[in-house]
């Protein structure tokens, strides 16, 4: 039971942050590497606002999520609208939002120093029984948290108009420009959603991934495998695989170690891509191989 | 017109390359008096030796492998490993059961080895995700080497096969053997690149490159073309780790580090992804940025500027600073194309397409 709840845990956030990487390459063929950062800024933006506004948890979410708006804003600012349509966008988009990243990282580093931040339990620190296990009020929080944001942007892409479009401009780039449908106008929305969804994934980890320079590769890593497991540009996708490497995560950890982790979810990855070479859904084949 | 412009690439190659051999001699005089200036000088003949090979695959073949340094890294342990090395060299001399010549060729095939694995999901995946595939088999070789007490866990793997005897480490004699052999790699993997990319393997990958469904139809093996550009690459990065252990007597996890992935990548792309030139320009320009930086009390700042030249040389040019001259001209020819309509016909910006 423990172990379960620990995998819908991780599969909750790992899902927000896969899906964000996700959507941005879905719809714009973008695979932005400064997500990573995008994470780190809003576990900075959350303990700011922890240190000079207030340690209520809403300020503190409020805090983590504006700042990884931003951040998705500047990744569209800067890479997004000065290499969209160029030569070699694919690959010249991945290498500015690598320098980006860089520069963000170190920025942290000589801004704040490499020591670690401490963020305040947000759902507080009770505990309750289900089944003979105990569950912390952290857990439970993050795991119905995430699933409503997940919901949120599930229902926006679905209802709103520029959800439309967004989707549009994921099974169809060429016929969504034939329709009028603005392409920067998406980039902005899905960037600044994808630095949304980082933001409150940033802030439910706060109690594992503390404030610090480099914390955001391995949740980069981690949306990465969810991603790409799910197929890059589905969302049902993303949410099983977020499920499968919450699972091979919380398995790994109570029966070998760890230090297991990431071999077992490369050798997972290994397994499903052999099998399925674009991923758990895989839609995107024709439009974004 | 064709075969003049061909002679002037040649020529320009020529200058290029004798410019930097000439170049190279300069510097062996300041590498065979200082220290410091010796160990700079072997990262950037590693580095560049590795980049040429990174250039096979990502440039000539179009594959996005990152499993560069993972490859590297497990040849510098494999290499460090058979020559007896142990953690933090606490066996040194007594236990080395093979010499550098033969651990040398033991980490050119591991590497093969590794490459043939790393080859195999090219059958299956494609692009963007072959690329994720392979950017954390670093961090798989990092999972390994913690979880062994044979490999050195945090401590690293020392006192293996090394060029220098122990009473030639930090001398003059020193500097010189290592200067020589750090050449000599370099050389080596210049000549395997050419050999590679202007060859009938290169011509087949760049077909295959532009377009799988052609190269197909005009009969060409695509699985066996990719299986032997990372065998051949791998093979090379699988030796250069052999010279990785030499020239520090063994190596530590950082060789795993992401950073150094991340450098190396900014390094090819700097320069300019497809050419042997780019390699070595973005190598020596980002090493010399790198080392610069290293020295000062931030050293923060040396990622911050690193960062900043890859962000700006990506915004700016279309192939690194080895396309400047040719989106110059293209420049020029469009500006001209403009005037000579009058104005009418578009100075069109860089945009995507043929």
């Amino acid at each position: 039971m423990t172990d379960l709840i620990t995998t819908i845990n991780l599969a909750a956030v790992y899902g927000l942050i896969g899906v964000g990487i996700s959507l941005t390459w879905g719809g714009l063929g973008f695979l932005n590497l400064a997500h990573g950062v995008t994470f780190a800024a809003s576990l900075y933006g959350a303990w700011w606002a922890q240190e000079n506004i207030s340690d209520h948890a809403s300020v503190i979410f409020l805090g983590g999520i504006v700042v990884g708006a931003f951040a998705g804003a500047v990744v569209w600012l800067s890479v997004f609208l000065p290499l969209d349509g160029k030569k070699n966008w694919d690959m010249r988009s991945i290498i500015a939002s690598l320098g980006l990243a860089i520069i963000g990282v170190n920025t942290f580093l000589l801004v704040f120093g490499p020591q670690r931040k401490a963020i305040e339990y947000l759902f507080g620190t009770s505990k309750f029984k289900i089944g003979g296990s105990t569950i912390t009020a952290d857990k439970s929080g993050a795991i119905i948290s995430a699933s409503v944001v997940m919901l949120l942007v599930v229902l926006a892409l679905v209802k709103s108009r520029i959800g439309l479009g967004v989707r549009a401009l994921t099974q169809n780039p060429e016929g969504a420009a034939l329709v009028g449908i603005g392409r920067r106008q998406a980039a902005f929305a899905i960037l600044t959603v994808s630095g949304i969804l980082a933001g409150f994934a940033a802030v439910l980890l706060s109690q594992i991934f503390y404030p610090e320079p480099n914390i955001g590769y391995l949740p980069l890593l981690k949306g990465l495998i969810v991603a790409l497991l799910g197929g890059l540009g589905s969302i049902p996708g993303a949410v099983v695989a977020a499920l499968l490497v919450g699972a091979t995560e919380a398995v790994t950890a109570h029966y070998l170690d760890q230090s297991w982790i990431l071999l077992t979810q490369f050798a997972l990855i290994a397994v499903v891509l052999l099998v399925r070479p674009r991923g758990v859904a895989g839609i995107l084949e024709v439009t974004r191989a | 017109m064709r075969n003049s412009l061909l002679s002037v690439r040649s020529a320009l190659d020529t200058a290029f390359y004798g410019g930097g051999l000439a170049l190279a001699l300069v510097l062996f005089f300041f590498v065979y008096d200082n220290e410091v200036f010796g160990g700079h000088w072997v990262l950037f003949c590693l580095y560049a030796s590795i980049n040429l090979m990174w250039m096979l695959v990502i440039g000539t073949a179009g594959l996005y492998s990152f499993a560069t340094i993972a490859v590297v890294g497990a040849c510098a342990y494999v290499g460090a490993l058979v020559s007896g090395g142990s953690i933090a060299g606490k066996e040194l001399e007594s236990a080395r059961s093979l010499n550098i010549v033969f651990m040398i060729l033991i980490a050119a095939g591991f590497g093969a080895l590794l490459g043939a694995i790393v080859a195999a999901p090219t059958i299956r995946l494609r692009g963007i995700y072959f690329a994720l595939f392979t950017i954390g088999l670093a961090e798989v070789g990092r999972a390994i080497v913690k979880q062994h007490e044979v490999l050195g866990k945090n401590s690293g793997l020392f006192g293996g096969a090394r060029f220098l005897k122990a009473d030639q480490i930090a001398t003059e004699t020193g500097r010189t053997i290592h200067f020589f052999v750090g050449l000599a790699l370099l050389v080596f993997c210049l000549l395997v690149y050419r050999a590679v990319d202007g060859g009938r393997l290169g011509l087949l990958l760049r077909t295959v490159r532009e377009s799988e469904s052609v190269a197909r139809g005009l009969g060409v093996d695509v699985v066996r073309a990719r299986f032997a550009v990372f065998l051949i690459s791998s093979a090379v990065l699988g030796l250069i780790g052999g010279f990785y252990s030499g020239f520090y007597g063994g190596v530590s996890l950082t060789i795993f580090d992401f950073n150094t992935l991340l450098l190396l990548l900014a390094m090819i792309v700097v320069g300019g992804l497809g050419s042997a030139k780019g390699a070595i320009i973005g190598t020596a320009l980002l090493l010399f940025i790198d080392r610069t930086f290293s020295d000062i009390d931030t050293p923060a700042w040396r990622l911050v500027w690193i960062g900043i030249i890859m962000y700006g040389i990506t915004l700016g040019t279309t192939r690194g600073l080895v396309g400047i001259p040719s989106q110059v001209r293209d420049y020029l020819k469009r500006r001209r194309a403009s005037r000579e309509t009058g104005g009418g016909a578009p100075a069109a910006p860089e945009t995507s397409g043929p």
